[in-house]
């Protein structure tokens, strides 16, 4: 790819980790040119984790979510993107304007999926307004039917029994499995359980509504659960639509990259939206540290100042039901992980079928992710 | 440059000490040690520090001019 010239334009369009990442790389790195960051929210570039955490709460204000100021950077908010034209170099805002550009960094991110029907107390969680609004519902109490076992679910879940609510949480998986394996599911849905949570494990065939207006979760053998609110995680969709009839290859599954994150002449990509080439295909890694890793390495690539690919370092962590889990790599199929000496908490290991450790953990323990990761490059 | 550390904020996960492993660490315990506590950060660490700072995922790392 030829690099954009020093004195280039770089149009940003995103508006949380990866694009702020990308725009305060720009400038570390001394890019010369403008560089332009256009987002489809109102507030300036902010961290998503805290939305369901101190955020939802209400113990901190949505303005602390909001990441470091980035200094020299024309920022457009409230305003989305509706076009990419890659021959003329242009995107398309929802207002008319339309911005040139050198150089392009793709981090639109991700959306909340949703289910239809169950009427409008259904509530998703994605940006600052999302949690102000589901927080507050339930301070008051409002009792929660939650629809997924994921991170966000069990999330809200936990913070619903922190604020007193009654929660209901189905999940056709057992919670947390996908991504923590077996082991730590059991630890979590105890401690869910112990805390106070109803667990049903059902697919969710629809939401309905009842008379009052209530969600309703008709389960697949029949059953019936409602709440005074339903929230929805099931997962999230990339944020495509805007670059249809681009070129792009982008779809449902993201918007495809090579190793170096690139997606044509001129335009790079970071975050959620990304595909990413795996072994099995293109898929997307939408968790903080990916962000923040292949923004960096993405400006790099634009501005021809890096020759590495984006290697993927895997990095999750959730808070919930009085546990801190932290893990980096990934737990393997069979799920046995030995249990490593630490001196506070629980730290654990998983193996391949190799012998070769891929993945490590540490529950209510303080090990740092570094710390963390040696146990992946010794033993 | 000068970064201000919420210590209360901080819950260990590292991403500022794997940004910038000169300028911020945690210990065994988790806690974060900040080499430049209280003082403006010298020239040639300042790019890592503020990547440091802008890696953390809990808003406990400010940079203030």
């Amino acid at each position: 790819m030829t690099p954009v010239p020093a004195d280039g334009r770089i149009v940003i369009v995103g508006g949380s980790i990866a694009a702020a990442t990308a725009a305060r790389s720009l400038r570390n790195r001394g890019h010369a040119g403008q560089v332009t960051l256009i987002s489809s929210e109102d507030h300036p570039p902010y961290a998503r984790p805290p939305l369901s955490k101190a955020v939802l709460t209400g113990t901190d204000v949505p303005e602390s979510a909001y990441l470091p100021e980035l200094e020299g950077v024309e920022l457009l908010l409230g305003v989305p993107a509706v076009g990419l034209d890659s021959a003329a170099r242009t995107v398309a805002l929802a207002d008319g304007r339309e911005v040139g550009y050198d150089g392009l960094v793709i981090a639109t991110g991700a959306r909340a999926r949703t289910l239809p029907g169950g009427g409008d107390r259904v509530y998703t969680l994605r940006d600052l307004g999302d949690a102000q609004e589901l927080g507050q519902l339930m301070r008051q109490g409002a009792r929660l039917l939650v629809v997924g076992g994921g991170p966000l679910g069990m999330e809200v879940a936990s913070v619903g029994r922190e604020l007193g609510t009654e929660v209901t949480l189905v999940s056709d998986t057992p919670p947390m499995e996908a991504l923590l394996g077996a082991h730590l599911s059991g630890l979590l849905v105890e401690a869910a359980t112990a805390a106070g949570v109803e667990i049903i494990r059902q697919p969710v065939s629809e939401l309905q509504q009842d008379q009052a207006g209530r969600p309703v979760a008709v389960l697949h053998d029949g059953r019936r659960v409602d709440g005074d609110v339903a929230f929805v995680a099931i997962g999230c969709q990339p944020n495509v639509e805007w670059l249809a009839g681009s070129g792009l290859a982008a779809g449902p599954r993201g918007l495809e990259v090579d190793e170096y994150l690139r997606v044509a002449p001129g335009i790079v990509a970071a975050g959620d939206v990304v595909a990413f080439p795996a072994e099995s295909g293109c898929r997307r890694t939408p968790y903080w540290q990916s962000a923040f890793d292949q923004a960096v390495t993405a400006v790099e690539v634009l501005l021809g100042s890096g020759d590495a690919p984006h290697l993927p370092r895997p990095y999750f962590w959730t808070e919930q039901f009085g546990h801190h889990v932290k893990l980096v790599g990934s737990v393997v199929g069979d799920d046995a992980p030995e249990e490593v000496p630490a001196a506070a908490g629980t730290v654990l290991r998983w193996r391949n079928s190799d012998g070769a450790p891929v993945g490590a953990a540490g529950i209510d323990c303080p090990l740092s992710i570094t710390k963390l990761r040696k146990l992946l490059a010794s033993a | 440059m000068k970064i201000e550390v919420d210590y209360k904020r901080c819950e260990g996960h590292g991403l500022c000490e794997d940004q910038a492993p000169d300028v911020f660490e945690l210990d065994d315990e988790g806690d974060l040690i900040y080499q430049f506590e209280g003082q403006d950060v010298p020239a040639e660490h300042q790019t890592a520090a503020a990547r440091g700072a802008a890696a953390c995922p809990v808003a406990a790392l400010r940079v203030v001019q």
